[in-house]
C-alpha cells in the first residue's frame, strides 16, 4: 500500500477532529452522573464462614413460587458471582427471581494469605457443604438443586459425586471436565507451566496476574478492539454505563488460594484426572458413575476459554442416564451477559427444573 | 578491565560459535557468524563500563547492560532489530538473536553469580547474587516474550501491504483498513498463542518472574528481620497453624 504523505496528513487531521469531538462529547456524559452500579438486586446475608459468605435472593412481592427445592448457585474462584447481576434490565438473578426461582449463590469473597492452604478438599467437602446442609435445613428438604458455573461447576460435579444423597438436579454451565484439548489456549499454556515454583512464590496466584493471562487469550481483541469499540461509542451513555460495568466485574477479580490453584492445575488440566475418575479429594476418589441425578450441560460453541471439547464428555461420563447438553452459539461470558442467550439460557433452565419438581407440592 | 579480556580475545568467538552451532543449526549459525564482530561490540562496551560495585546495584548493572546494548548497535526501531536478527522471514524465533543473548546470560554470566562466596556476611552476599542472576534471567526472558507478542504486528502489517486483492485505502471514515488490520492480527496472534514455540517462552517467562521474586523476597527477608519484623516464612507458619487449628475444630465440631 502506498499512501502519500498528504493521504496520511488528511487521515490524521480527520482523527485529530475526531477526538476532539469525542472528548467534548466525553465532557457532557461525566457532567452528568452515570450510572455504573453492580450487583443491585436486593439480598440477605444468611450464612458466613470464614471470608465465604451465602447470598439468598427472596422472590419480589407478587412472584409465585414455581419450583419448591430450592437452587443454590457456583459460581468459580476466578473473578466474581457478580456477573450474574451486572446490570437490572440484563441480569440473570433477576430473570430467575422475576420467573419465580428463589436463589442462593456461593460468593467466595477475597483469599487473603492465611487461605493460601485452602485445597479443592476445604472448597467442597468443607464451605460447599456446609452451605449444602444449611439450606437443606433452612428450607427443609432433603436434597436441593446445585447449578455450577466454570470452575464452579468442576466443584458442583465433584460435590455431587461425594454427596450423591444431597443434591436433586444438577445444572453445570461452561464447565471444564475434560482437560485433554488442544482446543482452548489455556489448556496449551497450562500444560508446560511450573505451578510449584508460581505458587510457591505468590502463595495465592494474584488476580491481577491472572487477569493479565486473560488478556493474552487474545490482546487484539482484548487490549486494543475492546477499547476502539469504547472510543467510538462515547457518545452513548447506555454503552458507556454497561462497558464500565464489564469493566468493573472483569478486574475484580479475587486472589486465588495458592493449594487450591496448584491441584486444579495439577490434577485437572495437567494430568486430566476428574474424566478419568482418577481425582482424589480428601479420602475420596472421585467416580463420576457415581452421579445418578439428573444433569443438564450448557456449554458456549465459540467459547476460547472452556471450549466445547472441555465442557460435552460429561454427560457420557457421569451415570446418570438423564442428561442433556445444550451448546449456545456464544462465548464463555455471553450465556450470562446477553439478553438474547439470557432468555434462552433461563426459561430452558426453569422448565428442566420444573419437569422434576413435579413430585414435590408447592 | 583488563580481568574481562576474556571477552575480547579469541575465546569469546569459540564459545559463541559452540553455542551458535548447537542451538541454531548451520544455516543459522552461517548467519549469526557474521554478527560476531557485532557482539563482540556488545560485549566489550558492556565490561568497559562495568564495574565490581555495580555487582550490588541492580538498577545500574541492567543500566549498563541496556545501554551497552543500544549504544553498539544503535537500533532505532524494533524493526531494524529484526531486520537485522532474523535470519529469514519464516525462522523459528530459536533463531533469534535475543535467543542467542538469552543463552549468554545463562551459560556464561549466571556462572560469575554462581562463584561461593566465603566469610560473615557470605549467606548474604550469595542471595544478593542469586537475585542479580534471577533479575538477569527475567530480563532476557521477558525480552524475548515482548518480541514475541511484538511480532504478530509486524506480519499483520505485512499482510496488509501485499494483499492480493490490492491495497486497501486507508481512512478513518469507514474503517476498511482498521477492519481488516484488527481481524488479521487476531489471526496472527492466535497463530502465535497456540504455538509451542510461544507456549515454552510464556512458561519460563512465569517462571522465572516466580523465581526472581523469591531471591529478591529473601533479601528484603533478612532486611526486615533486623527490624525484629515479621517476615512471610513466620507469618506462613502462624498460617499454618491456624489451618490445621480450624479444620481440627470443625471435623471435631461435625462429630457431636
Amino acid at each position: 500500500m502506498n499512501l502519500s504523505f498528504d493521504e496520511i496528513a488528511l487521515s490524521y487531521k480527520e482523527l485529530f477532529i475526531k477526538t476532539v469531538d469525542n472528548s467534548k462529547k466525553l465532557k457532557e456524559i461525566y457532567d452528568n452522573p452515570i450510572n455504573t452500579s453492580i450487583s443491585e438486586t436486593p439480598y440477605q446475608i444468611v450464612y458466613t464462614e470464614d471470608r465465604v459468605r451465602l447470598k439468598y435472593y427472596k422472590l419480589p412481592k407478587g412472584v409465585k413460587k414455581k419450583i419448591k427445592t430450592p437452587l443454590l448457585i457456583t459460581y468459580a474462584l476466578i473473578n466474581r458471582e457478580t456477573m450474574l447481576d451486572l446490570e437490572p434490565k440484563r441480569s440473570i438473578v433477576k430473570n430467575f427471581l422475576n420467573k419465580g426461582i428463589e436463589l442462593y449463590i456461593i460468593d467466595w469473597g477475597y483469599p487473603t494469605k492465611k487461605d493460601k492452604y485452602l485445597t479443592i478438599e476445604d472448597h467442597i467437602c468443607g464451605y460447599m457443604d456446609n452451605i449444602v446442609n444449611y439450606i437443606r435445613i433452612r428450607e427443609n428438604v432433603p436434597k436441593i438443586n446445585l447449578m455450577g458455573i466454570c470452575m464452579g461447576g468442576t466443584f458442583s460435579i465433584i460435590y455431587s459425586s461425594i454427596f450423591t444423597k444431597k443434591i436433586k438436579n444438577l445444572i453445570t454451565t461452561v464447565t471444564p471436565t475434560n482437560f485433554n484439548t488442544s482446543q482452548g489456549l489455556l489448556h496449551l499454556w497450562m500444560k508446560g507451566m511450573n505451578i510449584d515454583t508460581l505458587v510457591s512464590s505468590y502463595g495465592n496466584i494474584p488476580g491481577d496476574l491472572m487477569n493479565l493471562g486473560f488478556l493474552l487469550l487474545n490482546p487484539a481483541k482484548l487490549v486494543l478492539d475492546k477499547y476502539k469499540n469504547f472510543v467510538n461509542n462515547i457518545d452513548n451513555k447506555r454503552f458507556v454505563e454497561n462497558f464500565v460495568r464489564m469493566e468493573k466485574w472483569i478486574f475484580d477479580s479475587p486472589d486465588v488460594p495458592g493449594e487450591t490453584f496448584r491441584q486444579f492445575i495439577k490434577d485437572l488440566y495437567q494430568n486430566n484426572l476428574l474424566i478419568k475418575n482418577k481425582m482424589v479429594i480428601g479420602d475420596n476418589k472421585i467416580n463420576l458413575k457415581r452421579i445418578d441425578i439428573p444433569l443438564l450441560n450448557f456449554y458456549g460453541e465459540y467459547d476460547h476459554l472452556v471450549p466445547p471439547e472441555a465442557c460435552n464428555k460429561i454427560t457420557s461420563a457421569v451415570g446418570s442416564k438423564d442428561v442433556e447438553d445444550v451448546g449456545l452459539k456464544t462465548g464463555h461470558i455471553g450465556i450470562y451477559v446477553s439478553s438474547k442467550y439470557q432468555n434462552v439460557f433461563v426459561p430452558k433452565i426453569i422448565e428442566w427444573l420444573k419437569s422434576r419438581d413435579i413430585n414435590i407440592k408447592v | 578491565m583488563s580481568d574481562f579480556n576474556f571477552w575480547t580475545n579469541g575465546s569469546f568467538k569459540e564459545i559463541y560459535n559452540n553455542i551458535l552451532r548447537q542451538t541454531v543449526g548451520t544455516k543459522g549459525f552461517k548467519y549469526s557468524e557474521k554478527h560476531y564482530d557485532e557482539i563482540q561490540s556488545i560485549m566489550e562496551s558492556i565490561f568497559n563500563k562495568f564495574h565490581l560495585d555495580d555487582m550490588f546495584d541492580l538498577k545500574s548493572l541492567s543500566k549498563i547492560i541496556n545501554d551497552s546494548i543500544i549504544d553498539t548497535i544503535n537500533f532505532n526501531s524494533f524493526d531494524e532489530i529484526i531486520k537485522k536478527f532474523k535470519f529469514d522471514s519464516d525462522s523459528s524465533y530459536e533463531n533469534s538473536f535475543i535467543n542467542f543473548t538469552k543463552e549468554i546470560f545463562e551459560s556464561e554470566i549466571n556462572k560469575i553469580f554462581s562463584i561461593p562466596q566465603v566469610g560473615l556476611g557470605r549467606g548474604y552476599q550469595e542471595k544478593i547474587n542469586q537475585t542479580l542472576d534471577k533479575y538477569l534471567i527475567l530480563q532476557t526472558t521477558t525480552y524475548k516474550f515482548l518480541y514475541m507478542l511484538y511480532l504478530p504486528f509486524e506480519k499483520t502489517i505485512e499482510y496488509i501491504k501485499n494483499s492480493s486483492d490490492g491495497p486497501i485505502e486507508f481512512s478513518l471514515k469507514d474503517d476498511r483498513f482498521y477492519g481488516e488490520w484488527i481481524s488479521t492480527l487476531e489471526k496472527n496472534y492466535m497463530i502465535l498463542l497456540s504455538s509451542e514455540e510461544y507456549n515454552e517462552v510464556l512458561s519460563k517467562t512465569v517462571e522465572a518472574l516466580s523465581e526472581f521474586r523469591k531471591a529478591r523476597n529473601s533479601i528484603v527477608h533478612d532486611f526486615l528481620k533486623s527490624y525484629d519484623l515479621p517476615v512471610d516464612s513466620d507469618m506462613d507458619g502462624l498460617y499454618k497453624e491456624i489451618y490445621d487449628l480450624k479444620k481440627r475444630i470443625k471435623s471435631l465440631e461435625k462429630k457431636i
